[in-house]
Order: structure tokens, then sequence, then C-alpha cells
């Protein structure tokens, strides 16, 4: 006949399923061996339970030191009501942005725009030059700020009571001003050295503010949504296309890229739908990161 | 009692102090003795007992219901205890001083188990090495089944079942008993020798 040797010690600790447990009780009924087995674990049971018993209750202070140690789970959502004064908020929230910038893309940045001026001035014309550099630097500077996972304090800003979406637009909209004033800045000196009048400087203006909006929002995307080089790479690849094609050499490339830098009313909607949303996405994107 | 804790659980991923409260409520006692037969230090056990509950609070979140929470908790407080044990790592298994089971006939260590009363069983237990008298606290003390036992020690469910008889032999061994009675089971009376007959270190045994 078969023992139930093995379930014994469970029997003894009540930890074995009703049924089990009920067969086993059956057994030791007519087995007197198993009873046998049986009384061995019922005394170790005991000596156990002595010795657990000899260990004197933790004290009322333990808890308290336990609790005295608890955090808040980490990163919490903050809860609290935030401090008045939204619009010092909003500009102190831009101002500390530009503090991840370092100084060697400062001094890049300037040499660029001193670059650019002269091309401006020279006889390529400014509205072909500024086309070309304002919406490539932009995009590349877009993913250079707020591409994913290039935050060093993300964990950190994540706990504080600023939503990661506003960390993210004040960043964006951080890039975007600075090129939109450079491109202004350089617009007025071609136009008032050429003496071209307001016509004129806003015929230059919509030439690089176009694509200016189109690069910006694929790059601002992809990088936020996937990683920034692909921001980079697909502003770049659309930048070279249209570079490549501007002698009407490739018929389709061009009419691939050319809305980029033509189509304002319809490259503005879409770019402010992209950005839109890539903001709504970012956060949820991060959490799908964390938890993956 | 599993119910209850889930519910705990699920409230101190929450934030709810109370919570943790109840719940230390309802296992510190066991989880403290068990720690302090881990480490032999009243001070260290505490130490331990108190970072399995910060441990809890900041970890219930992650709690995925693939053990029981009594199982978790003692999981949790088996790694605290095991960090502040300092005389190295546990000694393996002592493979060749178990003796077969016996299928019918009570083995010589029920006899003398049988013989013995509380008092002389705990302190014999006092002398076992840890391998054995964890598996006898932890399902006698802490009162986890096998299943549960196996999980904590990260072990097979057989070995839990092998490892118990062997600790019952081994408690046998360390009571005083007559020498009649030792005798009877020669092979368990045998000193620890490695030349000895081979037999399987930790036999599966269902």
């Amino acid at each position: 006949m078969i023992h139930p040797t093995d379930q014994l010690p469970g029997y003894v600790a009540a930890t074995l399923p009703a049924e089990v447990a009920d067969q086993v009780r059956g057994h030791l009924v007519e087995c007197a061996s198993c009873r046998a087995e049986l009384a061995a674990w019922q005394q170790v049971s005991a000596g156990v339970r002595e010795r657990v018993a000899a260990v004197a209750a933790p004290s009322p202070a333990l808890f308290q030191a336990v609790r005295s140690r608890l955090t808040r789970p980490a990163v919490a959502r903050y809860t609290a009501p935030l401090a008045n004064a939204p619009v010092r908020r909003a500009v102190g929230v831009l101002a500390y942005q530009w503090r991840l910038i370092r100084w060697p893309t400062w001094v890049l940045a300037g040499l660029v725009l001193v670059a650019t001026a002269l091309a401006a001035l020279s006889p390529i014309g400014a509205d072909k030059v500024l086309a070309t550099v304002i919406p490539l630097g932009a995009a590349a500077g877009i993913a250079g700020v707020c591409g994913r996972g290039l935050d060093p304090a993300a964990e950190l800003t994540g706990s504080t009571p600023t939503s990661p979406r506003v960390v993210l637009l004040a960043r964006l909209t951080s890039v975007l001003a600075t090129a939109t004033l450079a491109g202004l800045a350089l617009t007025a000196l071609a136009a008032t050295t050429a003496s071209a009048g307001l016509g004129g400087a806003l015929a230059i203006t919509m030439a690089w503010l176009v694509p200016l909006a189109a690069l910006s929002a694929v790059s601002f995307a992809l990088a936020v949504l996937v990683r920034p080089s692909a921001g980079v790479m697909a502003a770049v690849s659309a930048w070279f296309v249209r570079v490549v094609s501007i002698d009407g050499a490739n018929r389709w490339l061009t009419d691939l890229v050319d809305p980029l830098w033509t189509k304002a009313p319809v490259v503005f909607a879409l770019t402010a739908v992209v950005m839109a949303l890539t903001i709504f996405l970012a956060p949820r994107r991060e959490r799908f990161r964390a938890a993956s | 009692m599993g119910d209850g804790d889930l519910d705990l659980i699920q409230r101190i991923a929450a934030g709810d102090e109370r919570a943790l409260e109840h719940l230390y409520a309802r296992h510190a006692q066991s989880l403290l003795a068990y720690a302090y037969h881990l480490i032999g230090d009243r001070q260290a056990a505490e130490e331990a007992l108190q970072d399995t509950f910060v441990a809890v609070w900041r970890g219930a979140a992650a709690f995925e219901e693939r053990s029981t929470v009594r199982t978790w908790l003692f999981g949790i407080c088996r790694r605290q205890a095991l960090l502040r044990v300092r005389r190295g790592p546990a000694a393996p298994a002592p493979i060749d001083e178990v003796p077969e089971r016996p299928s019918e006939a009570p083995g010589p260590d029920a006899v003398v188990l049988a013989r013995a009363d509380a008092s002389a069983v705990a302190a014999a237990l006092a002398t076992l090495p840890t391998i054995h008298r964890e598996v006898l606290d932890l399902v006698f003390g802490a009162e986890l089944s096998h299943a549960e036992v196996a999980e904590v020690l990260g072990i097979p469910v057989g070995t839990v079942k092998s490892r118990l008889f062997h600790a019952r032999a081994a408690l046998a061994r360390a009571l005083p008993v007559d020498v009649s009675l030792v005798a009877q089971g020669s092979t368990a009376a045998s000193p620890r020798a490695r030349s000895g007959p081979s037999m399987p270190p930790e036999q599966e045994s269902k």
C-alpha cells in the first residue's frame, strides 16, 4: 500500500489542501507505521514552535522605525496644487531649458549664423541661402534638445510637479523661437542691404519659414517618439533631396519634397497637428519604455 | 489569510501606511523568528525585519501574484537576513549521513524523536546546520506549504521533501539518545564521510 509519508509534515503543519488532509487522516487510522512517523513529525513541529515562541515579539518601536523610513513610492505623481503666478512659472520653465545647451553648441550656432549672413548677402540670394540653412539647423537643434533619452535628469524631472509635456513644449519653443529670431534677423539684414522693401522681406521670410516648420515637425516627432538620430536623419534626407533636385534634374524627387518648402498653409497646419500629437504621446511613450 | 494579504498589498501599493501596519501585525512575529534563527542575532534580525517591510512598501506595486503574499514576505526576509549572516555561505548539505527512509517500519530517528520532549528537540535544533534547520523553520514555524517553501528557497518541491527527511534524521542524531536505539540505525550514526556509499545528495521523493 502507498504510505503518505511525504504528506505527513504538511499534515502536522496544517498546510495541506483539505481533501489531501482527509486522505491522510483516513490512512492514519489504519496504519500504525505512519502514526509513528506522524508522532515524530509532531515532536519536530513542537520543537520548532517552541523555538519560535521563545523569540520575543517585535516591540512597537520597531514598526515606528519602519514608518520613519517610508518614502513615498518612487516618482509619485505630484498632486498638491501648484503655486500661483502661472506666467512667471512658464517663463521660469522656459528659461531653465537654456541651461541644457552647452557652450560649444552656442559657438557653433554663432559661426553658422555669421556664415549664413555672409552667404545671404552674396549674389546667391538670401531666400535660397536661408531656406537651406535655417530649417536644417532648427531640425538638428530640436532633435538634440527634445530627443528621447537625452535628458540626464529625466527621472528627477519626472517626479517634479511640472509635467513632462510642459518641459517638452518649452524645449520645442526655445529652439523654434531661436531659429525664427535668427531667420528674421538675417532676413531683415538681407532685405535692408538689397533695399527689397517689406514685400521682398516677406517673400524671403516665407522661403525659410515653411521648410523650417516642415523639417522641425518631422524631426520633433521622430526624435521624441523614436530616437534623436531618426529625427535628424529624416530631416537631413528631406533636405538633401531638396538640395540635389533643385536644378530640376530629378522631377519626381522634386515633386516629392517640394511641397515641404512651398505649400505654406498645408505645411503650417500639418506641423501644428504633428507637434501637438507628439507632445500628447510623449509621456505615454516614456511610460511604455519604462514598463517594457 | 491569503485574500486579506493581497488586499493589503494593493492598498500598500496605493500608499496606505495603515495597510502596511496591518500586514506587519500579521506576519512580523513569524518573520522575526525566522530571521533570528537564520542570523542568530536579535538586533540584526530586527534590522532584517525592518528592511523587509521597507522593501514591501517600495515593491508592493511590483507584486505580481505569482506567489502568495506570505511566500513573498519570507523570500524578501530571507534575502535581508542572509545579507547579515557573517559566517559566510551556508555549508553544503551533508550528503553521506542520510539514511534511507524505510517504507514500512518507522525509522530509527522517528523512534528517537517520539521519545524526546519539545525542549530537547528545540535545543537540538539549535545545533543543526542552517540548511536543515531552515526547512524545518519554514514548514513548521512559518507554516508554509512545501510548494511555498520551494519558492522561498529557490529549490524544487522534491528537494524540499527530501531535505525535510534529511533534517529530521540530523535532528534525531543531535538528540541525546540511548546507544541501543542508535545502533539500530547504524547508517544514521555514521560520521560525515565523503567516501561512504554514494547516495544522491537530495533524493527526489514524490
